[in-house]
C-alpha cells in the first residue's frame, strides 16, 4: 500500500497530512454533525513530534470534528469510553496495539458504540 | 399398489445376487474412472391415469459421464412426479433416513451437483447422492428402504410418479446387472394392481414421525441440515431470554425449524407500543404477559414444540439453575444490566449465548462463549465481557422507547440471531463443556490447559470471532468485523475470576450498581421550574408574552408540539457557542436573542429541558438574570396529565 504523506506546497513537517476515513456507528454518529463517514486528514505527527498513532487521532477528533460539546460521550480519561468499539480496517483494535498503533495512508477507523435495545 | 412390494423384493433379491456377483467384469467404463452404471430400479404408482413413458437412458445420458470413485458406492435418483412437487423431497428424506438405520455415511450432494465438476445435471427432480463405502449389500438395503418408504408415502398420500434408482460402483461388481434389471422393470411394470402389500409395511420406522419430514422438508434438504441436522434441533433447548422486537422473530423461526425445547423469559407485558416490531403479539393480547401471548402463537405456528415459560425477568440467583437446563441461550434483552448477567452466567454454566441488540436503524450481533469457555485456559470464545469489560456510562445508554426503532431492523437482527443457533445447534452442540446440575465444574478438567497469563487475547488460527453489525441507511448495510478472543484478565473467563458461580448465585453481583443507574435530572433551583397548569395559566388568552422553547428533536417536535412553540433541539444548544455563528445555524436562538420576553423550555419528560435551561443561561440568553428562564416540570408527560387530555402521546 502506499503510504506516501500527502504534501500541500510547503517542507514543514507539521502540515504532513495523511488521507484517512473515519466512521461512527451505533448513536455516535450525532456526535458527529450525523453524519456517518468523514475524510479527514491526520497530520502525520502530533505536537511532540510523534508519529500519528490512535490515541492522537481520538484527541484529534475531539478538538477538530466533534462539534457536540458532550465530549463525554465518546472520551472518558483520555480514550474512547467504554461501550465503543475501535476497529481498524474491520478489525478489533485490540489486535492492532490499540492506542498506539499507527495510522497509515488510506486506513479506516470506524468508532461503534455497542446497542442495548431489543 | 403391488408394485411397491415387489420393487422391494426386486431389491433384496438384487442383494442377495450382489453378494455372490464379485467383480464381475465392466460393462460401461467412465473415460476419467473406472465406473460403471448399474441399472436402474422402477417404481411406477398404478394410481396414475396414464403412466408416463419411461425415458430410455439415451434420453437422461448426462452431459458428461459420472465418475465414481473405487471407493464408493453412488446412487442416482430421478422421480417424476405429476401432482405435486414434494415427492422427490420425500424420496430423499426416505433415502437419507434409511441410510443413518443401516449406519452408512451419505455424501450428499444436493440437486443433481456432483462435486468436481465432472457432472452439472440440473433438472427437476435428479438427485444424486454418494454412499461413502463400497459395500452393495449396504447400498441396496438403503435403497430397498427408500423404496419401501416412497411407496408408503404415495399410498398414503395419493401422490402418482415414478422413481428411478440407478445404482452405480466404482469397483464395478454391478456391472452387468443391466440387462436383468431391465427384464425386472418389465415385471414391475406390468404388475397387477391388486396385489396386497407386506404385512410389515404399516410399521413405522424413521427418526423422525411422518408429518415431521414434510414439516422440516424444505430446510432438511439442504445438505448443511440433512436429517442429522435436524435430529440435533429436536434435541436441542434453547433458552430465549426477553420477548420484544429479538425475542418474537428469533422464537418464531427456531419453533418454525422444530427445535426440540424453547424456554421464554419475560416478565413484561404487551404494550400497544411493542406491536410494530415484536410480531407474536396483537392487538387484541395488549395487557397480557409476554410469554403467554408469544407461546399462543407459537404453538399455532407448530405444536410439536415443548414451550416452557419463565414468567418474571432473570435475575442474579435464578440464572444459572434456568441456564442448566438448555443447551444455547438467546439474549434478547434490552438493557446493559441484563447483558451482563447473561453473559456471566453463559459462561458459568457452559453454554453458547447469541446475543444480538438494535436501536434506531442499526443492530449488532455476535455469537460469544463458542464453543464454551474452559475457566483459566485460553480454550473457548471470548464473552460479553471479555469484549466490553466495563459497562457504558448510564448516561450513553438508549432505550428503543426514547432512542426509536425501525421494526424491521430488530425483526432483521432476531431472525439473524435464530440463523447463528440454528448453525450452532446443527454443527453440534460440545455438552461436554455444559456444567451439569451436580455440580461438575468445567474447570475441573482444565489442568493440563495451558496457562492463560501471557495470552494476549489474539484468537487462534481456527477461530474466528466476528461482531456483524447492520445499518439500514449505511453504506454497505451489512459488515462483518473482526472481534478479539477471549481476554486473560477477564472477570469471568480468567485464570482467577471474579464472577463465580457462587458469587452469582449467592445474589452478591449487583449488575444495576455495576451498570450505574442514571440520575434523574435535578439541577435547578424550584424558582426555575414551573408546572405546565400553571404555565398554561399564565400565557393563556393574551396574558404574558412568552417564548416556549421546545428542545426535543426535530422528529418528534414535527409529530406533535404546542401550539407557538419554537424548536431548538438539545443537541444543537449542546453545540452552540453563543456567539452570531450560532443564529445562522439556528434561527430559533436568534429569535431568542432578539426578545426580551420570558423563555421556557419544554421537553418530552422533563429531564433535557432543565438542561437546556441551564445552557440557555451559560450562553447568555437570560441577559444577566434580567430574563426569565425557566423550564416546565415532567414535560409535555406531564402536559398531557394535567392541562391537555387531547395530546398525542406516542
Ligand atoms: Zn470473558
Amino acid at each position: 500500500m502506499d503510504i506516501t504523506p500527502c504534501r500541500f506546497g510547503t517542507s514543514d513537517q507539521s502540515l504532513e497530512t495523511i488521507p484517512i476515513a473515519v466512521e461512527f456507528s451505533g448513536g455516535l454518529e450525532l456526535l458527529f454533525s450525523n453524519q456517518r463517514k468523514h475524510q479527514i486528514s491526520l497530520p502525520t505527527k502530533d505536537e511532540d513530534g510523534q508519529t500519528a498513532n490512535v490515541a492522537f487521532l481520538v484527541q484529534y477528533l475531539c478538538q477538530h470534528l466533534m462539534k457536540d460539546r458532550r465530549k463525554e460521550l465518546f472520551v472518558m480519561g483520555g480514550t474512547v469510553r467504554p461501550g465503543i468499539l475501535v476497529l481498524i480496517n474491520d478489525a478489533d483494535w485490540e489486535l492492532e496495539g490499540e492506542n498506539s498503533y499507527e495510522l497509515q495512508n488510506g486506513d479506516n477507523v470506524l468508532f461503534v458504540s455497542t446497542l442495548h435495545g431489543g | 399398489m403391488g408394485a411397491f412390494a415387489l420393487s422391494l423384493t426386486l431389491a433384496l433379491s438384487l442383494a442377495s445376487i450382489l453378494t455372490s456377483a464379485a467383480l464381475l467384469p465392466r460393462s460401461l467404463v467412465c473415460a476419467n474412472d473406472g465406473t460403471t452404471r448399474a441399472g436402474d430400479l422402477f417404481l411406477r404408482d398404478n394410481l396414475s391415469p396414464q403412466p408416463p413413458a419411461l425415458q430410455p437412458r439415451a434420453d437422461y445420458s448426462l452431459p458428461c459421464a459420472i465418475c465414481v470413485p473405487a471407493t464408493r458406492t453412488a446412487v442416482l435418483i430421478r422421480s417424476f412426479e405429476a401432482v405435486s412437487g414434494t415427492m422427490g423431497t420425500i424420496i430423499y428424506e426416505m433415502l437419507v433416513a434409511a441410510a443413518a438405520q443401516a449406519g452408512v455415511t451419505l455424501d450428499t450432494l444436493g440437486d443433481g451437483l456432483v462435486r468436481d465438476g465432472c457432472v452439472n445435471v440440473v433438472s427437476n427432480g435428479v438427485r444424486w447422492i454418494s454412499i461413502n463405502q463400497n459395500n452393495h449389500q449396504q447400498t441396496l438395503s438403503v435403497v430397498a428402504a427408500a423404496i419401501k418408504a416412497v411407496a408408503m408415502f404415495m399410498r398414503g398420500s395419493g401422490e402418482y410418479g415414478w422413481v428411478t434408482f440407478d445404482i452405480m460402483d466404482g469397483m464395478n461388481q454391478l456391472g452387468d446387472l443391466k440387462r436383468q434389471l431391465s427384464a425386472a422393470e418389465n415385471v414391475a411394470n406390468v404388475v397387477s394392481p391388486t396385489n396386497e402389500p407386506t404385512p410389515s409395511s404399516g410399521v413405522w420406522k424413521w427418526p423422525l414421525e411422518a408429518e415431521e419430514y414434510k414439516r422440516y422438508g424444505r430446510q432438511m434438504i439442504m445438505p448443511e441440515i440433512g436429517l442429522q441436522g435436524q435430529l440435533r434441533l429436536k434435541k436441542a433447548t434453547v433458552l430465549i431470554v426477553g420477548v420484544g422486537g429479538l425475542g418474537c422473530p428469533a422464537a418464531a423461526y427456531l419453533a418454525g425449524a422444530g427445535v426440540g425445547k424453547l424456554g421464554l423469559i419475560d416478565g413484561d407485558t404487551v404494550e400497544t407500543s411493542n406491536l410494530h416490531r415484536q410480531i407474536l403479539h396483537s392487538t387484541g393480547r395488549v395487557g397480557m404477559l409476554k410469554v403467554d401471548s408469544a407461546i399462543d402463537y407459537l404453538r399455532q405456528l407448530n405444536p410439536k414444540v415443548e414451550y416452557v415459560p419463565h414468567k418474571s425477568h432473570l435475575t442474579p440467583t435464578t440464572a444459572l439453575d434456568i441456564f442448566k437446563s438448555y443447551d444455547l441461550i438467546l439474549d434478547c434483552t434490552d438493557h446493559p444490566t441484563s447483558r451482563y448477567l447473561i453473559s456471566d452466567a453463559a459462561v458459568l454454566s457452559g453454554t453458547p449465548l447469541v446475543s444480538a441488540s438494535a436501536l434506531r436503524t442499526e443492530g449488532q450481533l455476535m455469537v460469544l462463549n463458542n464453543p464454551p469457555t474452559i475457566p483459566g485456559t485460553r480454550d473457548g470464545g471470548p464473552c460479553y465481557r471479555c469484549v466490553f469489560p466495563k459497562p457504558p456510562p448510564p448516561a450513553s445508554v438508549l432505550s428503543c422507547g426514547e432512542g426509536g426503532i425501525l421494526g424491521p431492523v430488530v425483526g432483521v437482527m432476531g431472525v439473524l440471531m435464530a440463523t447463528e443457533a440454528i448453525k450452532v445447534i446443527v454443527a453440534g452442540l460440545d455438552k461436554s463443556r455444559k456444567v451439569e446440575s451436580n455440580g461438575t465444574d468445567p474447570s475441573m478438567r482444565s489442568e493440563a490447559e495451558p496457562s492463560m497469563s501471557n495470552w494476549t487475547g489474539q484468537p487462534t488460527s481456527k477461530e474466528r470471532h466476528s461482531l456483524l453489525l447492520y445499518s439500514a441507511y449505511g453504506d454497505p448495510p451489512f459488515r462483518s468485523v473482526r472481534l478479539r478472543g477471549k481476554r486473560a484478565r477477564c472477570d469471568v473467563c480468567s485464570d482467577s475470576p471474579t464472577i463465580t458461580k457462587d458469587s452469582l448465585t449467592s445474589g452478591s453481583l449487583d449488575y444495576a450498581v455495576f451498570c450505574g443507574i442514571p440520575n434523574p435530572v435535578n439541577v435547578l433551583s424550584k424558582e426555575e421550574r414551573i408546572d405546565p397548569q400553571d404555565f398554561a395559566h399564565r400565557v393563556s388568552g393574551a396574558a404574558e408574552e412568552h417564548v416556549l422553547v421546545d428542545v426535543r428533536d426535530k422528529a418528534q417536535f414535527d409529530i406533535c408540539h404546542i401550539e407557538g412553540s419554537i424548536n431548538i433541539p438539545i443537541t444543537a444548544l449542546d453545540c452552540a457557542t453563543g456567539d452570531n455563528n450560532d443564529d445562522s445555524t439556528n434561527p430559533g436562538l436568534y429569535a431568542l436573542r432578539d426578545s426580551s420576553a420570558p423563555i421556557y423550555a419544554v421537553c418530552r419528560f422533563g429531564n433535557d429541558s432543565q438542561l437546556a435551561v441551564q445552557k440557555l443561561k451559560t450562553l447568555g440568553y437570560g441577559d444577566n438574570g434580567r430574563k426569565y428562564i425557566g423550564d416546565i416540570r415532567g414535560g409535555l408527560r406531564a402536559w398531557k396529565e394535567y392541562v391537555d387530555p387531547a395530546w398525542p402521546e406516542y
